[in-house]
């Protein structure tokens, strides 16, 4: 009787718990280039994780990641700064946003909309159709 | 005598209050308001982002309502998250500073509080930025009109290369040569500012101004 009870209340807790972690995962959300605030979700993909997310409004997916395993020619993206990048000068700004730099045919670089200068640092790089 | 006097008071009074909040919804324009002109909004969730360096901001994510009752998807800040998600434009241009909201939610907002286009343009403006020009608010007088129409508290929305909503701000004054000047902030951008409805967004294609 003792035992079923102590098996009830491990059941109940682990329930709890992944109810809990669910709506953690539900709630998870971003901010997209035309700042609006929408679902995203976690993937780990070959040892990176991404955030996706769905401009719903714009029918576009937003890829993005901070981790530092990220690397383009060896070395990582995220944390590097602006002037590490030949073509720097062709830095954009979605304003109330950020600063965005295109690294290669996918993937663009963001930077913050404050205070950009040579010493400015990748936050994380992300896929979005402009 | 003294109770009719008191009660003449009390009739006048009540019906100054009307009037008070009557005219305290019109400076404040749309979206539903309670007696002392606060907007009403309803809670439904807890709402969890983060900003530009991964730091989490808390939200509570809930509802505002339109003038036609629409409920208009808005998230509140924590005040102890970063300020920069007290508001965006749209919650600059129509719901007091106070909430973030989304851009198709926007729409919504000018179809429920039945805002009509007034003026539009199609000049683009994608390589110009968001910093303030000279501004006199007492510039240009025409009965208080710019030459184009436009008047203070006229809403300019902007939109993208493909005509999708993207950014709202407010005219509050014309500048010596009339040219409306709008007022607000962008996204995550804590402080408004005032620039050229020309410069209003460093990426619009187009724009519309809107009355209520």
């Amino acid at each position: 009787m003792m035992k079923k009870r102590i098996y009830l209340v491990a059941f109940f807790t682990i329930l709890t718990s992944y109810v809990m972690n669910a709506q953690k995962q539900s709630q998870y959300s971003i901010v997209t280039p035309y700042s609006d605030i929408v679902p995203a979700y976690e993937a780990n993909i070959n040892g990176i994780v991404f955030s996706i997310a769905v401009d719903e409004y714009r029918k576009k997916l937003f890829i993005s990641t901070r981790d530092t395993n990220f690397k383009q020619e060896g070395k990582a993206v995220v944390g590097r700064t602006l002037s590490s990048f030949k073509n720097k000068a062709d830095i954009k700004l979605m304003q109330g946003w950020g600063y965005y730099l295109k690294i290669d045919e996918y993937w663009y670089a963001r930077f913050d909309f404050n205070n950009i200068g040579d010493d400015s640092k990748v936050g994380y790089v992300f896929q979005y159709k402009f | 005598m003294k109770n009719k006097t008191k009660l003449a008071f009390e009739l006048l009074e009540q019906e100054m209050e009307v009037i008070y909040k009557e005219d305290l919804r019109q400076v404040l324009g749309g979206i539903q308001r309670d007696a002392n002109g606060n907007i009403i909004f309803t809670a439904v969730e807890p709402f969890n982002t983060y900003d530009y360096s991964g730091n989490p901001v808390s939200m509570i994510k809930g509802y505002i309502l339109a003038d036609d009752g629409t409920q208009i998807v808005a998230y509140r800040n924590d005040p102890n998250s970063p300020m920069g998600y007290d508001t965006d434009c749209h919650g600059t241009t129509f719901a007091d500073g106070q909430y973030w909201i989304n851009n198709d939610q926007t729409c919504s907002i000018l179809t429920g509080d039945g805002y009509t286009i007034i003026g539009e343009s199609t000049g683009t403006n994608s390589s110009v930025g968001y910093s303030s020009v000279g501004y006199s608010s007492g510039g240009y007088s025409s009965g208080g009109y710019s030459p184009d129409g436009y008047k203070v508290g006229d809403v300019v929305v902007y939109y993208d290369s493909n005509g999708n909503l993207a950014h709202s701000l407010t005219i509050t004054g014309f500048s010596e040569d009339g040219t409306p000047m709008v007022y607000g902030q962008g996204g995550e951008e804590i402080f408004n500012s005032t620039t050229s409805i020309e410069n209003g967004w460093a990426n619009y294609s187009s724009y519309q101004v809107y009355r209520k």
